[in-house]
C-alpha cells in the first residue's frame, strides 16, 4: 500500500469528456469549469509518546461550475463518476442557475493564459508517492527518539503527527484553459510539553515540504528544546518594549494578515484596512512583500504552474518598497475591479469553489536593513522576542491586540528568561511603520518565507496572574 | 450495498485478527449560498458519499476511507486498515495496549433517528428567497448600513453504521447553519454586526421569524457599534451574557472535559477528578440527547447513545467526555461523544450541548450588584491553550458598570486569564439560560455543538483593551 493511484483511478479524460458533451446539450449555460482531483493521503498520529492512529484515504471526483449569459452561476461535485451521477449534477446545476441574482460584475471563468511549466521535480517527489506506512512509521519514531534524546527528565510528553500525499489535478473551462499537474506534500510536526514542578509549558516545531527530503527527525530535538526553554517564565512590567517577531511569529502575524487584507474580496468590500491604501506607503521603504507561485526556493509548499482556475502562475508585488501595489486576485474579482488576475484561486479538492489565497509569501527587505540575528538581539537594552500568538488583528480596522503565547524577555542585548503571559496591543498600520530592521535568519513558515523583524516599541499593556 | 453487506466486511476484518472493526457509510445532500453585495455568491448544491473503516488490533486503531462505494474498493478499504492498525501495532508498548469490552455490547443496539423535516420538499429558490430578504431587511434597518453578508449551508446526512461491539445505526440528521454579517459605515468609521443561526431538521421546519430578529440584532449591533468607545484595560469585574457565557464554557471548560485530551497531557483538568475546581455556584454538562440544539448527537459516530454528563457539579469535577477509547483507557463509560465530521474522519471526543446551569439572581440583580466592573456581550474569537491552562476571549461590545447601572459602550475588550483561576471566581450566575450553535474544530474536523449559559459574574479578570 502506498500513495500511488491505479491507471483507473487517474485516468478522468473520458469523465471529462462526458461531462462536456452533457454540459453542451444546454443551450443557456455559455461558460463552464470542469476541475478534477484525485487524491491519497497517509498520516499517522503518535500521542503521548505512543502511536495512536494510522489512517490512509483516497477521493476522487469532479467538481463543475456553470453560468449563463446574465452572469448567473452555481457549482456542484461528485464522486461517483457514473454516466447517471455525472447527468444528474449536471441537471441540479443549471436548475440552480436561474436562480441565482444576474450579476453584472461576472463576465466568464478564467481566461487562458501562458502556463509555464514549473519543474515537476520541485512539486512532486516519487519518494513521497512510493512511501510505505512502515517507511511513514520509522520516520515518526526516529523523531519521538530525537525529542526523547536531548535527556532532559522535564520533558513530560510528546506528540507527533506525519501526513504525506499525492495528488493530480486538471482543470479545464470553455474559455479553453486546460490545465493538469501533479504534487506530492509531506508535514511532520512534533508538540512536546514539559513540567518542572507544578508548571506546565508545551511548545512545538513543523517542517513541511514537497519533498521527502525536506522533513526530518531533528524537528523531534527542536520542539523538545523549544519546549524546555519555555520552562521557568518571568512577569514583566507594563510599558512600551522593543521587539523582535521571530519567523515564526513574522508569518502569522504579518504574513496571515497581509494574506486576509490584501485578499480582492475583502478589499472589494471595503473590510480590509488597505482598501482605501493602493499606491500609498504603508510600510517602511525598505520592505517588501511578494505573492510568488513561481518560487523553486525553499519549501515550494505553495508553488504551482496555474491556480485553482487553471490560470497561469505569477508573481505579485503586494508591497513594493513600503507601498501598497496590489491585491490578490482571482478571475472574478479581477473582472470586477477591471485589474489583472494575479491567479490566487485555490482550491482544496474538487469539492471546493476557489476562494482567495496566497501562494508562496515572501517578507524581504533591502540589503542596507538586514543585519546578524545576533546584533540585532545585542543591540537592545530591555525588549523581548516574540515567538508566538495565537491572536489576529481585526482587518477591518487593523486593531491588532491579544497574547504573547511564547516570548522571551532580552536583557542587556541578550535573550533571557520566557515571559509569562502578556498582552499586547497596536494597531497594524503602526506595526508595520515601526518596523526597523530585519534578520538574516530566513525561514520558510509553511509557505511564508520571512525573516525576524525587529519593531520600534510595541505596548505591553498587562499581565496575567 | 446495504447494514448485511457491511457486516460482511466487519466480519473478515474480524478474522484477520482484528480486535475491533466498525464500518460507516455516509452520503449526504447539501446546499450552500454566499450573499454578498446583494448577490448570490457560491451557490452549491452537492452530493457526496463514501465508507470509513476502523481497526483496533493490538492496541493500535488503522482507518481507511474512500469516496468509491464499490464492492472493490470497500474490500481494499478493509484490508489496508488492518494492515494500517498491524503496521502500528508492532510498536505499541504494552503498557499502552487495550482492547474494546465486551460488555460493550449491552450500550449498543440498533438505533433508527431522524430529524424532523423533508429534505426534498423545499425548493432551493424558497430559501434563496428568505435569504436575499434577510439582505433587504437589514439594508433598510439604518442609513449607516452600507453592507450585508449571509452565509448560508444546509445539509442532510445519512450515516449507516455496523460494528463488531453490536452496534446497528442508521441515521439521518438534518442541519442549518449560517451567519449574518452587516457593515455600519458612518463618519468615516466602519463597524460589524454579525448574528450566527443554526437549527436542526430541515428548512420546512425552520423559524423565518427568528432569523428576521436575528438580522434586525446584527445591524442594530452594527450601528450601536460606530460610538462604541475603546475598552479600558485593567482588572476588573465583569458580568458575562449568554453568548459569552456559552463561549467560555465551551472553550475553557469543555474542552478541558474531553478525555482525550486528557490522556495526551493536554487539560488542566488532569488529575481534578473528584476535586473542587470552581465555586460550588458552578454546574457544567453536557448533552447529546437534547433534539433542539445544534449538538444533537441522539447516537455517536460509534453507535453509543448520546446521554446527560455532568462535568462540574457544584464545583467539583464529577465526570469527562468519553468515547470508546478514552473511556476504555480510563476505566470509565462511553457518554456517546464519538463524534466525526464525515466518513473519511475517525471519531474523537467532541462536545455536543454544553452548558452552565442556572443560578437563582436575575440579570438586573447582577448588575444592580455589581459596583463597577463591565458588561460583556457577545464575543468575536477565543482561544484556549489547554496545557497551559490559560484563554483569551474577545467580546464583540460591552457596557461599563458604574454604581450597579450601565453605562457607556464600549469595544475591543479582550479578557484573559486562567481557566482555574476564573472556575473559582465566578460567584453569582443567573436564572436566564441562552445558548447558540455552531461549527466546533478540533484536529482538523469540524461537527456542530451549541454551547449555554446564564449570565455569570466573575471577578478579576484582565482585560486587555486599548484605552489605559
Amino acid at each position: 500500500m502506498s500513495l500511488r493511484f491505479s491507471h483507473d483511478d487517474l485516468d478522468l479524460e473520458p469523465k471529462v469528456n462526458a461531462i462536456t458533451a452533457i454540459i453542451q446539450g444546454y443551450q443557456d449555460i455559455k461558460h463552464y469549469e470542469i476541475y478534477c482531483s484525485a487524491q491519497s493521503v497517509i498520516s499517522i498520529e503518535l500521542e503521548k509518546d505512543a502511536i495512536k492512529t494510522a489512517e490512509f484515504s483516497k477521493d476522487i471526483g469532479i467538481g463543475v461550475r456553470l453560468a449563463n449569459g446574465h452572469g448567473q452561476s452555481a457549482f456542484s461535485y461528485t464522486s461517483d463518476l457514473s454516466a447517471g451521477s455525472m447527468q444528474q449534477m449536471v441537471k441540479r446545476i443549471v436548475a440552480l442557475v436561474g436562480k441565482s441574482t444576474r450579476d453584472k460584475d461576472f463576465h466568464s471563468f478564467a481566461e487562458k493564459t501562458p502556463v509555464t511549466k514549473l519543474p515537476a521535480s520541485k512539486l512532486f517527489d516519487k519518494r513521497i508517492e512510493g512511501l510505505e506506512i512502515e517507511d511513514a512509521t520509522s520516520l515518526v519514531f526516529d523523531t519521538l527518539e530525537r525529542a526523547r534524546g536531548v535527556g532532559d527528565p522535564r520533558i513530560y510528553s510528546v506528540n507527533i503527527d506525519l501526513g504525506a500525499g499525492s495528488e493530480k489535478v486538471l482543470v479545464l473551462n470553455s474559455n479553453g484553459v486546460d490545465a493538469r499537474e501533479q504534487y506530492t506534500s509531506i508535514d511532520l510536526s512534533c508538540s512536546v510539553t514539559s513540567k518542572s514542578g507544578r508548571t506546565m509549558t508545551s511548545d512545538s516545531d513543523f517542517q513541511a515540504g514537497r519533498a521527502l527530503g525536506m522533513v526530518s527527525a531533528g524537528v523531534g530535538e527542536s520542539a523538545a528544546r523549544r519546549s524546555l526553554a519555555t520552562l521557568g517564565k518571568v512577569r514583566i512590567k507594563t510599558g512600551v518594549y522593543p521587539i523582535i517577531l521571530s519567523p515564526r511569529a513574522a508569518a502569522a502575524v504579518i504574513g496571515s494578515t497581509i494574506e486576509e487584507a490584501a485578499d480582492a474580496e475583502l478589499l472589494q468590500q471595503q473590510k480590509s484596512f488597505l482598501s482605501s491604501e493602493a499606491g500609498e506607503r504603508i510600510a517602511p521603504e525598505f520592505l517588501s512583500i511578494v505573492d510568488n507561485a513561481k518560487s523553486t526556493r525553499y519549501s515550494c509548499l505553495n508553488s504551482r504552474s496555474f491556480d485553482g482556475e487553471g490560470t497561469g502562475s505569477t508573481t505579485t508585488k503586494i508591497v513594493d518598497e513600503g507601498v501598497f501595489r496590489s491585491g490578490l486576485y482571482d478571475s472574478y474579482t479581477a473582472g470586477k475591479g477591471g485589474t489583472k488576475n494575479t491567479a490566487n484561486a485555490s482550491r482544496a479538492s474538487y469539492r471546493s469553489l476557489p476562494g482567495i489565497s496566497p501562494s508562496n509569501m515572501i517578507i524581504q527587505a533591502d540589503k542596507a536593513h538586514v543585519a546578524k540575528l545576533d546584533e540585532i538581539v545585542a543591540g537592545i537594552k530591555l525588549g523581548i522576542l516574540f515567538d508566538d500568538t495565537g491572536d489576529s488583528p481585526d482587518v477591518a480596522s487593523g486593531d491588532f491586540s491579544g497574547l504573547i503565547s511564547t516570548g522571551f524577555l532580552i536583557q542587556a542585548g541578550a535573550i533571557a528568561r520566557p515571559v509569562s503571559l502578556a498582552a499586547f496591543g497596536i494597531n497594524f498600520r503602526d506595526l508595520l511603520n515601526g518596523i526597523e530592521l530585519v534578520g538574516d535568519d530566513v525561514k520558510d513558515v509553511a509557505g511564508t518565507v520571512c525573516p525576524s523583524i525587529l519593531l520600534k516599541g510595541v505596548q505591553i499593556s498587562s499581565e496575567i496572574g | 450495498m446495504d447494514l448485511v453487506e457491511y457486516e460482511r466486511l466487519v466480519k473478515k476484518a474480524m478474522g484477520m485478527g482484528a480486535d475491533f472493526c466498525d464500518v460507516r457509510v455516509v452520503t449526504s445532500d447539501g446546499f450552500r449560498l454566499n450573499l454578498l453585495q446583494s448577490q448570490t455568491r457560491d451557490m452549491a448544491s452537492s452530493t457526496s458519499s463514501g465508507a470509513g473503516i476502523r481497526v483496533l488490533l493490538g492496541g493500535a486503531w488503522g482507518f481507511a476511507s474512500t469516496s468509491k462505494l464499490t464492492d472493490t474498493a470497500l474490500e481494499d478499504c478493509c484490508t489496508i486498515a488492518v494492515k494500517l492498525a498491524k503496521n502500528c501495532a508492532s510498536r505499541v508498548k504494552q503498557a499502552d495496549k487495550f482492547k474494546i469490552p465486551d460488555s460493550l455490547e449491552f450500550k449498543s443496539g440498533h438505533h433508527v433517528v431522524s430529524t424532523r423535516g423533508d429534505y426534498e420538499q423545499t425548493p432551493h429558490e424558497e430559501k434563496i428567497n428568505a435569504i436575499l430578504a434577510l439582505d433587504k431587511r437589514t439594508r433598510a434597518s439604518s442609513p449607516a448600513v452600507k453592507n450585508c453578508a449571509v452565509y448560508y449551508h444546509d445539509n442532510l446526512v445519512n450515516t449507516l453504521l455496523v460494528n463488531s461491539a453490536g452496534a446497528r445505526v442508521e441515521k439521518s440528521i438534518g442541519c442549518i447553519s449560517g451567519v449574518i454579517e452587516v457593515t455600519a459605515i458612518e463618519g468615516g468609521s466602519a463597524e460589524e454586526g454579525q448574528e450566527v443561526f443554526s437549527h436542526v431538521g430541515c428548512w420546512n421546519t425552520i423559524d423565518e421569524e427568528a432569523l428576521d430578529v436575528l438580522a434586525d440584532s446584527a445591524a442594530a449591533q452594527a450601528v450601536r457599534l460606530l460610538s462604541a468607545k475603546p475598552c479600558p484595560s485593567g482588572k476588573f469585574t465583569i458580568v458575562v451574557d449568554n453568548k459569552l457565557g456559552g463561549l467560555f464554557v465551551h472553550e475553557a471548560i469543555g474542552h478541558a472535559c474531553e478525555a482525550d485530551e486528557l490522556l495526551s497531557g493536554n487539560s488542566v483538568l488532569e488529575g481534578k477528578l473528584g476535586k473542587k475546581v470552581g465555586n460550588e455556584v458552578v454546574t457544567i454538562t453536557d448533552d447529546g440527547s437534547v433534539l433542539g440544539r445544534f449538538g444533537y448527537s441522539p447516537v455517536d459516530s460509534e453507535g453509543i447513545p448520546g446521554c446527560r454528563t455532568v462535568l462540574i457539579e457544584k464545583g467539583v469535577v464529577t465526570a469527562f467526555m468519553h468515547d470508546l477509547e478514552t473511556a476504555t483507557r480510563m476505566g470509565a463509560e462511553p457518554t456517546g461523544n464519538g463524534r466525526a465530521q464525515s466518513y473519511d474522519s475517525v471519531p474523537i471526543v467532541r462536545m455536543t450541548n454544553t452548558s452552565l446551569e442556572r443560578g437563582d439572581w436575575t440579570r438586573d440583580e447582577l448588575i444592580a450588584d455589581t459596583r463597577s466592573g463591565i458588561y460583556c456581550q457577545n464575543w468575536v474569537y477565543g482561544y484556549t491553550e489547554p496545557e497551559k491552562g490559560t484563554f483569551l476571549f474577545k467580546c464583540k461590545e460591552a457596557r461599563i458598570i458604574e454604581g450597579g447601572r450601565l453605562t457607556n459602550l464600549v469595544k475591543g475588550a479582550a479578557l484573559s486569564g486562567k481557566i482555574l483561576n476564573i472556575l473559582a471566581s465566578i460567584d453569582a450566575i443567573a436564572d436566564d439560560f441562552g445558548e447558540s450553535g455552531g461549527m466546533c474544530g478540533k484536529k482538523g474536523q469540524s461537527v456542530g455543538t451549541s454551547d449555554g449559559a446564564p449570565h455569570f459574574r466573575v471577578h478579576n479578570v484582565v482585560v486587555g483593551g486599548s484605552e489605559e
